[in-house]
């Protein structure tokens, strides 16, 4: 029996109304909330200081000036003062802004390539499953940062390391999210009906499974950036990270902090500006979190 | 129940095997001879080989891991290259800082997370909740060991309020809680953070639900449909988050003993990885490690007895 014209254009009528996705929906409902717009600007704005710092300030972040050392911040030709060598702290903040967001960004993405991998096979196949979670099960007993340290312990400090630390770290929380959201996914009917026409399972997993796990995986990402971005600085400030004299914030504020009590500028400035990053790149997945869970109803 | 406690014990000693093997494994391979290390760089090629056959680093991989096994289970980790400390000694010797840190940061996790939480969700939608929201993502936010140096700026030098760093006096001495409550406060912090927000929304969910309206309706006081009915419920999920703060509070005073001159375990570590001394670095991530896993298995268990609803192994 065949339905109804009228029918059939109801049915017209409500698909047209659903192509925008739940991305789309997402950051709309992201961009109307004012929290995350700022902190999207600030994200910007660092992203904006790390690519184009050479060309915003005036002098080299590493070029010594011993007749103007500890310079207050709003001094002649350096706003934000110079350090105990002279150096302009403004140069050296904008070219640690490149030095933050290349590790952040780098190592989460190389966290959720091996975080994706790992969670899709555990979560498909139900072989490699119990294996690859006791391989997680390891990497989760060390608590916190203490993998990224044991990792920095074998390679040796620099910032090369720093970032292969990190996303090894990165890798079991992604992996564990995905696998659990392709558990759901790959009962559903239509994949059911790839493995029935005979799709391969690259094409299954990477094609029908994956696009059907984006939501978790850019929420994870953009907390987990903010968490790399704490780390790096904190791997720095412990000297197990970027090595003097590179501009890195942690690092800079582990130097200050000898002369904190003549130029606590030296101490503040980092310090700030690494708060004001990782919070913007952790309210902004706040935001995406609430706007793509499922959990949350858009309407309400 | 007793099989899947059984179960969980198995487990753990599966994972302290695996960590043991990974940690021993990491050293093996990090480049840099022990040997020439000890010796010196300009020892003779002899006694470097002299010194490499006492420390049997000429015997296959497997037998030198199972040396260290067998020596682990008397309790001997090694000689630090470094002192030629003995490492369980040198670990004793500064553990009893640590868990005064550990034990101090969580209590303040705790209060403070509970308390913020409870409150942010009675009020909920009002500027006690945004504030305390927002507080929550700060505390994620805020570098602890750039907390822990304004902190010291603030309240050693300026305000002259306690001292500088360093434990020096017992616990429990007026002295003793002076020195602990700056590195405490500051340890606790992103914690607090984390227990607030996940007790906001447990507690939030539970006041929503049938029951808490039944008690309503019955006439039960608000304060007692609060603390009883809804409290003790919204509690289950946030008992593991404590479990897991646990992760972050240990991973915070490696750091933080840094700041505060504290002579801890954190500090011994993060020493042992600048100097490349393996046999301080393996004791050290061994023994965190350990009891992170250990800790993780009385989470589960505590969960058991809290909330009867929950059954394994069936």
């Amino acid at each position: 029996m065949g339905k109804s014209h009228a029918e059939l254009e109801g049915t017209q009528i409500v698909e047209k109304k659903q192509p925008r996705s739940l991305l789309n929906e997402a950051i709309r409902q992201v961009l109307r909330n004012r929290l995350a717009l700022i902190s999207l600007v600030v994200i910007l704005i660092q992203i904006f200081m790390a690519i184009f710092a050479p060309w915003i300030v005036a002098h080299d972040p590493l070029a010594q000036n011993l007749s103007a050392t500890y310079l207050s911040p709003g001094s002649d030709g350096h706003w934000l003062g110079t350090d105990q060598y002279g150096r302009d702290v403004w140069s050296r903040m904008a070219h640690g802004a490149r030095i933050s967001l290349f590790v952040g960004i780098s190592a989460t993405a190389l966290g959720l390539i091996g975080g994706t991998i790992l969670g899709l096979t555990a979560g498909y196949f139900r072989r490699l499953d119990g294996i690859i979670m006791r391989i997680l099960d390891l990497m989760f007993a060390f608590p916190n940062i203490l993998l990224a340290l044991l990792i920095v312990a074998i390679l040796g400090p620099s910032i090369v390391n720093t970032i292969i630390a990190l996303s090894i770290w990165a890798i079991p929380s992604i992996a564990r999210i995905l696998r659990s959201r392709v558990l759901t996914v790959k009962k559903q009917e239509f994949i059911t009906a790839q493995r029935s026409i005979g799709a391969s399972y690259p094409r299954i997993l990477f094609k029908h499974i994956l696009p059907n796990c984006t939501a978790p995986l850019i929420v994870v990402g953009a907390m987990e950036i903010g968490t790399a971005i704490l780390a790096t600085a904190a791997l720095g400030y412990l000297g197990l990270g970027a090595q003097p004299p590179a501009p890195e914030w942690g690092a800079m504020v582990s130097e200050g902090q000898e002369y904190m009590f003549n130029a606590p500028h030296l101490v503040l400035i980092p310090g700030i500006v690494i708060m004001i990053s990782v919070f913007a790149f952790n309210l902004f997945g706040d935001a995406l979190r609430d706007a793509l869970d499922p959990k949350t109803d858009i309407n309400k | 129940m007793t099989k899947f406690i059984f179960q969980r014990i198995f487990q753990m000693i599966f994972i302290l095997l695996g960590v043991s093997f990974i940690v021993f494994f990491s050293m093996h391979i990090a480049p840099g001879d022990p040997a020439t290390f000890i010796a010196g760089e300009e020892a003779p090629p002899e006694t470097v080989e002299q010194i490499r056959e006492d420390m049997g680093l000429n015997d296959p991989f497997f037998v030198q891991y199972g040396d260290y096994m067998a020596g682990l289970i008397q309790g001997d980790l090694g000689y630090s290259y470094q002192t030629s400390q003995n490492v369980g000694e040198a670990i004793l010797l500064r553990l009893p800082n640590t868990v005064r840190l550990i034990t101090a940061g969580l209590t303040v996790a705790a209060v403070l997370g509970i308390a913020i939480g409870i409150i942010a969700a009675l009020r909920h939608r009002s500027w006690l909740d945004y504030t305390a929201t927002s507080f929550s993502l700060l505390g994620l936010s805020i570098p602890n060991f750039w907390l822990g140096t304004m902190a010291i700026l603030v309240f050693a030098v300026i305000l002259q309020w306690v001292p500088v760093g360093g434990f020096n006096s017992p616990w429990f001495t007026f002295e003793g809680i002076q020195e602990t409550i700056i590195p405490a406060l500051t340890l606790g912090l992103s914690s607090a953070a984390t227990i607030a927000r996940m007790t906001r929304s447990e507690m939030l969910e539970v006041l929503g639900s049938d029951y808490i309206k039944t008690a309503r309706s019955k006439g039960v006081r608000e304060i007692k449909v609060y603390m009883v009915h809804a409290l003790r419920n919204a509690m289950i999920p946030t008992i593991t988050v404590l479990g897991l703060s646990f992760g972050v509070l240990m991973g915070g005073t490696v750091i933080l003993e840094e700041v505060f001159a504290i002579n801890g375990i954190g500090r011994l570590l993060v020493d042992a990885i600048q100097q490349r001394d393996f046999p301080m670095v393996q004791g050290g991530v061994l023994l965190i490690a350990a009891t992170f896993v250990i800790i993780n298995l009385i989470v589960d268990l505590l969960y058991i007895i809290i909330d009867p609803r929950i059954s394994y192994g069936e």
